[in-house]
């Protein structure tokens, strides 16, 4: 299965596989043909710490290319760890979903 | 990828979809599929997509649901309404939907004046779901 890594503005690795994206547009047809764009909100977006889980994270980024009203992306990201088989601790940073909004 | 899907009945008498991405911990309340023509950050935990001209709530997507579920020492937890970041002209379209069902049924609107502030913080906090608390 296809899927897409990047880095955020401070060099963190996120990947958002083929079929969370295809389950986000089928939910949030806002989003639909603008990929790039939600590529880019992980890439230079702010990014905000959600109140009660500390490994999960929005990202927000205003983008204009979006049908109106909406004016921005916001990206949910959840910072894990995975264990390897000789018991190394590798980042597993991953897109859980991700909507367009209307930001002020 | 697993999404568990839910039925829940509504005050209303309607019955509508949740589904739950346990992997991502997110809850979505679909209160219509109809495409969503707006959405905010309604705190920043919650996403609320809505219909702008009939001013009725679409989807109601709610992050790390789990946390909400643990019991906590003073209540339910309470989070800011992100209002200074809605748009003026929505301001009150979304303040009355949380006002009315659907959204009573999932949400209490209450708010917080600290001292010495001179404002008023409004605040919302997700009701017990029982058809969620027991799956």
């Amino acid at each position: 299965m296809r899927q897409w890594a990047l880095h955020d503005r401070d060099g963190r690795e996120i990947y958002l596989t083929e079929e969370q994206w295809e389950h986000i547009v089928s939910g949030h047809g806002e989003l639909r043909h603008h990929l790039d764009d939600v590529l880019n909100t992980i890439r230079h977006g702010r990014r905000r710490q959600q109140p009660t889980d500390p490994n999960t994270y929005m990202y927000r980024l205003r983008c204009d290319l979006l049908r109106r009203p909406y004016n921005g992306v916001l990206v949910v990201v959840i910072f894990r760890f995975t264990q390897d088989e000789h018991g190394q601790l590798t980042p597993n940073n991953f897109v859980v979903t991700a909507w367009g909004i209307i930001m002020r | 990828m697993k999404i568990e899907k839910y039925a829940v009945p509504l005050s209303t008498g309607q019955t509508i979809q949740c589904e739950y991405d346990p992997d991502g911990d997110l809850l979505e309340i679909y209160f219509s599929r109809s495409e969503a023509m707006a959405a905010i950050e309604l705190t920043d935990n919650m996403v609320l997509r809505f219909d702008w001209e009939n001013c009725t709530p679409l989807s109601l997507s709610i992050i790390s649901f789990s946390t909400l579920l643990q019991p906590s020492r003073y209540g339910a937890m309470h989070f800011e309404l992100l209002v200074e970041e809605w748009p003026e002209e929505s301001q009150e379209k979304i303040l009355a939907m949380l006002r009315k069902p659907p959204l009573t049924d999932f949400l209490t609107l209450s708010s917080y004046t600290p001292a010495h502030a001179n404002r008023v913080i409004p605040t919302t906090a997700v009701k017990q779901i029982p058809a969620l608390v027991a799956a």
